[in-house]
């Protein structure tokens, strides 16, 4: 016999291969689906307190730094200079009574 | 053909999906790997079907236990569980040695180790005068003959599986076929086949 005639026959042999009945592929799958890993639970869902509501609803953070940072602004820009410069801790000598805003300016209101 | 809702996925991208909860993947790799599991075991064993059976369940059932350890990219799962079920039907063989081959369960589906038996069953068709001589090969042979001619594996692949080198795969298959040939050489009229 040839070795090219056993391979003839390894194929009848290949396709004569015992097909598992379904009761084992039954049992098969039962073991797998008891073996399977179960997802781990959710984690309950964390309380949100006030403060991180109303910090939610104006944004974020960093929305309500910007909002924060505008009001300031807003403020000083209305406020006295006296004031500021008591904010300031009376650390300036400098009143604003003695500030030259337009110090090169003064030959045009001059008449003459 | 059997509905495999993941026929694109590679079985062990599948592996990964079972560890994961993907019930259809565990389905899918049932469907795929069980009967190529039984078909192996039933030939080592010498065709005892129900034993052939309880291989290839408990191969499945440790591929089920490794599944959450596997890495992808380490090794292929029909290779991983060729390996379980060598090893598993390689016990059963020794268990079947060490009780004789006496008792009811072995008796009818073993065949005599001697060339008379080959000559029996090579009268009823030639698949099964082949699986009459395979069984007359050393263990060795056998499993090598078997994952190369009928599983259709690679030698890389039986090496890794038989724990052994390549070229020592290329030897057993070679002698085993070699073995083949001379036990099948005086059926050849029964099984088909002239001389060349």
């Amino acid at each position: 016999m040839q070795h090219d005639d056993i391979d003839d026959l390894f194929v009848d042999l290949a396709k004569a291969a015992p097909a598992p009945s379904e009761a084992l592929i039954d049992r098969v799958l039962a073991d797998a689906l008891r073996e399977q890993p179960k997802p781990a639970p959710l984690a309950p869902p964390r309380t949100v307190g006030r403060w991180s509501q109303m910090v939610r609803r104006f944004g974020g953070v960093p929305t309500l730094a910007g909002v924060t940072a505008a009001l300031v602004g807003l403020a000083v820009g209305y406020a006295d200079p006296t004031t500021v410069d008591l904010l300031a801790g009376g650390l300036s000598s400098y009143s604003i009574g003695d500030a030259d805003l337009f110090p090169a300016a003064d030959f045009l209101v001059t008449e003459g | 053909m059997a509905f495999d809702a993941h026929h694109d996925t590679s079985d062990e991208a599948l592996m990964i999906l079972y560890a994961n909860g993907d019930r259809l993947a565990a389905l899918s790799l049932t469907r795929r790997i069980t009967p190529r599991v039984m078909a192996y075991a039933s030939r080592l064993l010498s065709g005892d079907r129900a034993e052939a059976e309880d291989v290839a369940q408990e191969t499945m059932l440790r591929l089920w236990r490794i599944a959450p350890e596997w890495r992808q990219g380490e090794a292929k799962v029909t290779t991983w569980a060729y390996r379980v079920a060598t090893n598993l039907c390689t016990d059963r063989l020794r268990s079947r040695q060490r009780r004789g081959r006496t008792t009811l369960d072995d008796a009818p589906e073993m065949p005599d180790p001697g060339l008379s038996e080959v000559e029996r069953l090579v009268e009823t068709d030639r698949a099964r005068a082949l699986d009459a001589a395979l069984n007359l090969l050393p263990e060795r042979q056998r499993q090598a003959v078997v994952l190369r001619h009928i599983e259709g594996l690679s030698n890389p692949d039986i090496a890794a599986i038989m724990d052994l080198g390549v070229e020592a795969v290329e030897s057993l298959t070679a002698r085993g076929k070699h073995t083949l040939a001379s036990l099948l050489s005086g059926q050849k009229d029964a099984i088909g086949y002239e001389d060349h």
